[in-house]
């Protein structure tokens, strides 16, 4: 009887032990500082000739894309630090600044997206209704069609907030009536929409995306 | 957690006070010890190369003999380490975060131990465990899990060292040891989990 109650014990205190013991997980990712839970994420189409585009306008706004679909274009302060960094950037890579009726080789747009479902949205998906964000018509080509050659690439899935900055081709709208995008810059994290972040955040984008340079 | 942890060692204690004689053979005991364990190999170069200071190991040996006992261990280790901010090439564009790795792993093994001197105040012994293990890896980009694996693997521990009665006709006393714990664990480029750990704690009789 002694022997079965002390096996019974030994058992009992061995799993009890153990439960307690992994317990003792650290959480990875607890301590990380606002700038280290944010990340960068860059897709390009490898066929496209940055060297070769010499202008580029930027929407003077910010599409809020919520759950698919475009609920405002806003011009908050954040949205104008962000919008006046890749503006900055795009400079000191050899672009020229000019107004979207004037012809530019490239249009960026910038876009807030927020998912409130408790679903996960895919990448492809929000490119799929890039035409219902920014209508082609805004770019002065009306009843064209944005195409992501990269689209696939993009498998992060975006659960609540994310930044991203898009850039397609007007230079080269073929006879398919097709946008071509060529470059999207993704930003995730914590406090991604505060204005104090927006100029280091454009320019983590644009330094590891160093082939984005004009010959001009 | 530590409350927890008194108490168990609480009821350990007052289930070992009974018994005075020092002879294994016929008892079982319990040993509880904290471990501090540094990944080697590949594990190390590859994966995580920081020291582990969240370990444990315990085991319930039978004595067979006065030397030589049977039973089972089991263990935790909780290793990780984040690495500075970096650009990673992907396929069509580039990643730049800061990465973080963790892992876990759970030795569950059945274990044998010699005992070369059982009468001694200081026991020199050797022993081994062999069994599986519970591993837990995961990787997140900032505060992005990028991936993650759970699995059921081999374990193989081989051990040394010494225990140490708290009296001369005590069974309980203390363990000071090191082991070297082979999990291999193949996942992403991953080959294994080894390490090896020092660990301490004490030992009591369960009856």
């Amino acid at each position: 009887m002694k022997r079965k109650s002390g096996m019974i014990l030994s058992i009992a205190t061995a799993g009890l032990s153990l439960l307690i013991l992994s317990s003792c997980t650290k959480d990875p990712i607890r301590n990380l500082s606002d700038d280290e839970s944010r990340i960068y994420i860059t897709n390009y189409d490898s066929t496209a000739q940055f060297g070769a585009f010499k202008t580029f306008s930027i929407s003077d706004s910010v599409a809020v894309i919520s759950n698919g679909e475009l609920k405002e274009k806003t011009q908050t302060d954040a949205d104008a630090a962000l919008i006046s960094a890749v503006k900055d950037n795009m400079q000191q890579r050899g672009y020229q600044l000019v107004d979207k009726n004037n012809n530019p080789d490239l249009g960026i747009s910038v876009n807030k997206i927020i998912s409130t479902q408790t679903g996960i949205m895919s990448y492809p998906s929000y490119w799929g209704y890039y035409n219902t964000y920014w209508d082609p018509y805004y770019w002065g080509y009306g009843g064209y069609d944005y195409y992501f050659p990269y689209s696939s690439y993009a498998v992060y899935q975006i659960k609540e907030g994310a930044l991203s900055i898009d850039m397609v081709d007007l230079k080269d709208v073929n006879a398919n009536k097709e946008i071509k995008g060529i470059w999207n810059g993704l930003i995730r994290g914590e406090a991604i929409f505060n204005s104090a972040n927006a100029a280091s955040q454009i320019k983590a984008l644009f330094d590891q995306s160093p082939y984005i340079k004009s010959v001009n | 957690m530590k409350r927890s942890i008194l108490i168990i060692f609480a009821t350990a204690l007052c289930v070992g006070m009974g018994s005075k004689a020092s002879a294994q053979q016929g008892r079982t005991m319990l040993n509880i010890n904290y471990s501090v364990n540094t990944p080697t190999g590949s594990f190390n170069s590859d994966v995580i190369s920081n020291t582990s200071f969240r370990g444990w190991n315990l085991s319930v040996l039978y004595g067979l003999s006065d030397k030589f006992s049977i039973g089972a261990q089991a263990g935790f280790n909780d290793f990780s380490e984040k690495f500075p901010r970096k650009v990673y090439d992907t396929k069509g564009g580039a990643i730049s975060a800061v990465l973080s790795n963790s892992v876990q792993t759970i030795p569950i093994q059945v274990k044998a131990k010699y005992n070369f001197l059982p009468n001694a105040p200081v026991q020199p012994y050797v022993a081994a465990g062999v069994g599986g293990n519970i591993a837990m890896y995961n990787q997140y980009l900032g505060v992005f899990s990028n991936s993650g694996k759970t699995k059921f693997g081999f374990a193989a521990t081989p051990e040394a060292g010494i225990n140490i009665p708290f009296g001369k006709n005590s069974a309980s006393g203390i363990n000071i040891g090191a082991n070297y714990n082979y999990m291999p664990f193949s996942y992403q480029g991953i080959k294994n989990l080894n390490n090896w750990g020092v660990f301490a704690g004490i030992k009591l009789p369960l009856k």
